[in-house]
């Protein structure tokens, strides 16, 4: 959006769009610009064509109760075609009866009683063929003006074919309605898209500026087919003040959410502070063109530098976006009409504002079904933990010989694999499980090891919250790998300990193994085991997690930190 | 017997070393076990050994890796292993057997049977040749191989770029281990058959094989004939 397109779309006349029409449309249609003059008081004399009004002047002193008359001189080069009707539209402060050449053409509300509010700011009236002859006409008002008294009474006001004037805005108001209608159902789309489908808050974002631009455009153009009395004039002009000033500030707000930009702590509250004080400045002055120009300039300006952040830190759909603006540029210079150029920087903005919340949709479904993938991938390795051959088969292998040898060791042996694969068999579907349940099913694994590995394993626990949660097999997991790693100290046994630490903002557990590492230059890679905890620790922790394995003088450390925040 | 036991699993390897033990009984001369890769490698390399008995999950490093090198070795290498999935790869690289875990005495008996009897490995699935050069271990495709020649302990690979390898493998164990398209037609030699073309008479009960590169290979006199009616 430009701020020229913005400013000539919230121009304050609707008569400017029906005249701006006629400039790109008719030939031989008066269109001098008109001096306007005002005389205090009431006189039928002051309607006619011959009376003098040269002491009149431009702008006169009215209070609330006064009646005056306005008059206005010009020049017809030829004669007006009959086969069309001459009509003319004003666009006045204050009830007046209008005078063409000092008759009558008719009234817009009474003229000093005016609490009824009766009279419509915009009137279409027609021209009798007989006064429509080449040559100079006058246009008079005889007028009070209760309400905003100091204001220029006649507006504006145009002369042309009666019938298309009061039919272009119609035609224009249709097809700006299909518009609006286009943003209201955005708007409620994504409202509900918003509701039911993981509450982003861009996609929210998104349906709040479809529905201001639908109430934007609805209140710009009602004027077309509301009548509304003079004294309400303002009453439209603010609400679209601050329909631009919500627009402005969640625009670029919106692109800062999608381009995640770093400062946007600071961006987004200071764009805020200067938008409001370009709304309260000019507002106090009453310059709402002004205003409108300064909000979407800055709008404009703040979209450029954000999405040109993208741009810089490669961020997928910047390009589009920034392509996007640059082209509402161009599309407002090449437009020739005013309000169709804010109507297409709308739907250009709307775009480049749907073509980024599809690409960020788009991902977070990809991301989503990937989570599927690896919740049920996780699920699998827990699962294989059980099966998975090497375990097994070890396994038997060392209960064969153990039943061979010792039957009654075999079945103890026995009975402590039944009570693993038990534990394994509640825990496998679980995204969390009770620590005191992880501790269980460690000491259980230990308890074969040594069936198997005939080396003697010491289990110790420190500071343990019963109450407390974590993912299936996560110490297991690491508890696996001290097995593996490290050999017997000096007494022939390995130990290993588990202590826990609540913190105000983590909690951490620590898991060491007390051994003699096998390979100490072994780093510590990315092996299944480890990529099995972090996919966990992902799973049920986002990105609020941490986990460092390391080795020490006495075998090995591993720690995993849960951020509470 | 010279025998190396390389196993993780404490148990498992008392039970592999017992059952040694029962089967070679008088004739085992020394039996070893250790229970990492790198002992593993560390023995192979300072001793000399007629048999290793090998697990390919050790500690969580991939057995393969000493596979490749014992295969280069002369002695002969039977894996004892969880990972039946292995077991095609294995025979592959020229393992003489492939024992899966869980196994009972008669299994590994089985295996020990074949290292005493020379006879032809299982699925004769060996595919490459593991060549020690310069401290690195290069595979040799077996279909590369057109024949070999045995010198002494080494044998000499003839490949069909008309280069030649050493290998530590003694040509009986080769003769275990290749596929039935190997035929020993001579104390010293052993050839592909499909590069055989014909037989040439010599004066003088003199028997050679004419290979499809026109290279004459002698054929013993003891072997003439069972040659000549399996492949001719």
């Amino acid at each position: 959006m430009t701020n020229t397109a913005y400013l000539r779309c919230f121009r304050l006349m609707a008569t400017l769009f029906i005249v701006s029409l006629f400039c790109a449309c008719s030939e031989g249609a008066y269109h001098e610009p008109p001096l306007i003059k005002y005389k205090l008081g009431d006189n039928p004399e002051w309607s006619k064509v011959d009376f003098d009004d040269s002491d009149w002047t431009p702008y006169i002193d009215k209070s609330e109760n006064d009646i005056f008359w306005v008059r206005t001189h010009i020049d017809f080069k030829e004669d007006w075609n009959h086969s069309e009707n001459l009509g003319v539209f004003f666009a006045v402060f204050g009830a007046y009866e209008a005078y063409w050449d000092g008759v009558l053409l008719g009234a817009n509300g009474e003229i000093r009683s005016e609490e009824n509010k009766t009279g419509e700011y915009h009137r279409f009236f027609l021209v009798p063929d007989s006064l429509s002859r080449k040559g100079p006409h006058i246009i008079s008002l005889r007028a009070s003006q209760k309400y905003y008294s100091s204001q220029q009474t006649l507006q504006n006001f145009t002369i042309y074919n009666y019938f298309d004037l009061v039919r272009r805005p119609l035609e224009i108001t249709l097809y700006i309605n299909i518009l609006a209608g286009a943003f209201l159902i955005t708007a409620i789309y994504f409202y509900i898209l918003y509701f039911n489908d993981g509450k982003s808050f861009p996609v929210l974002l998104f349906s709040i500026s479809s529905f201001l631009f639908f109430l934007l455009i609805s209140a710009e153009y009602m004027k077309f087919y509301v009548p509304f009395h003079y004294s309400n004039f303002y009453v439209r002009l603010e609400a679209i003040s601050i329909l631009t000033l919500l627009i402005s500030f969640l625009i670029p707000f919106y692109f800062s959410v999608q381009f995640s930009l770093i400062w946007r702590k600071y961006f987004v509250p200071m764009h805020l502070m200067l938008l409001l004080a370009i709304y309260f400045i000019n507002h106090d002055y009453g310059t709402y063109d002004e205003m409108t120009i300064y909000l979407t300039m800055s709008m404009w300006i703040s979209s450029v530098l954000i999405v040109g952040y993208g741009v810089v830190k490669k961020i997928k759909g910047a390009v589009g976006v920034f392509i996007g603006l640059l082209v509402n540029v161009f599309a407002h210079y090449w437009m020739v009409n005013y309000d169709y150029s804010l109507v297409v920087s709308f739907i250009i903005l709307l775009l480049c504002m749907f073509y980024i919340l599809g690409i960020r949709i788009r991902e977070q479904r990809r991301a989503y079904e990937y989570s599927l993938v690896q919740t049920t991938r996780l699920k699998h390795e827990l699962l294989k933990k059980k099966i998975q051959p090497h375990f097994l088969m070890n396994t038997l292998t060392s209960l064969i010989d153990w039943v061979e040898e010792s039957p009654k060791k075999g079945v103890q042996f026995i009975e402590a694999l039944a009570g693993e694969f038990d534990l394994l068999n509640q825990i496998e579907d679980k995204q969390l499980i009770p620590i005191t349940q992880e501790i269980q099913l460690c000491k259980s694994h230990l308890k074969i090891m040594e069936y198997r590995k005939e080396i003697h394993y010491i289990w110790e626990d420190a500071g343990i919250d019963e109450n407390e949660k974590i993912p299936p097999a996560l110490i297991h997991t690491l508890l696996e790998n001290g097995i593996t790693h490290c050999l017997p100290l000096d007494d022939s046994a390995i130990r290993f300990k588990l202590t826990y630490e609540r913190l105000p903002t983590t909690k951490i557990y620590t898991f060491f193994t007390y051994g003699k590492l096998r390979d100490p230059s072994k780093k510590n890679g990315e092996g299944t085991g480890s990529r099995y905890i972090k996919a966990r620790l992902t799973e049920s922790y986002v990105s609020e997690w941490d986990f460092e394995s390391l080795a020490i003088k006495e075998g090995w450390k591993n720690v995993i930190t849960i951020y509470t925040k | 017997m010279k025998i190396l036991i390389v196993e993780d699993e404490a148990r498992i390897a008392q039970r592999v070393e017992r059952m040694t033990k029962d089967f070679f009984g008088n004739t085992l001369e020394s039996l070893k076990k250790v229970d990492s890769l790198k002992e593993g490698l560390d023995y192979i390399s300072k001793t000399k050994l007629d048999l290793v008995l090998l697990d390919l999950n050790l500690n969580g490093d991939n057995g393969f890796e000493v596979l490749k090198t014992a295969v280069a070795e002369p002695f002969d290498t039977i894996i004892v292993s969880a990972q039946k999935e292995h077991a095609l790869g294995a025979f592959e690289y020229g393992v003489l057997d492939f024992v899966p875990k869980p196994f009972n005495r008669e299994r590994l008996n089985q295996s020990f049977e074949r290292v005493i009897s020379k006879e032809k490995t299982i699925g004769s699935g060996v595919r490459f040749l593991a060549i020690k050069k310069r401290g690195t271990i290069n595979l040799v495709k077996v279909e590369d191989v057109i024949y070999i020649k045995g010198s002494g302990i080494y044998t000499e690979l003839m490949l069909n770029n008309g280069e030649s390898e050493l290998h530590d493998k003694s040509l009986e164990k080769l003769e275990q281990l290749l596929p039935e398209n190997f035929a020993r037609i001579h104390k010293s030699y052993l050839v592909k058959m499909d590069e055989a073309t014909r037989i040439i008479i010599n004066p003088g009960s003199k028997y050679e094989l004419e290979l499809k590169n026109g290279e004459l290979i002698p054929i013993g006199r003891t072997k003439y004939k069972a040659i000549k009616e399996k492949w001719f």
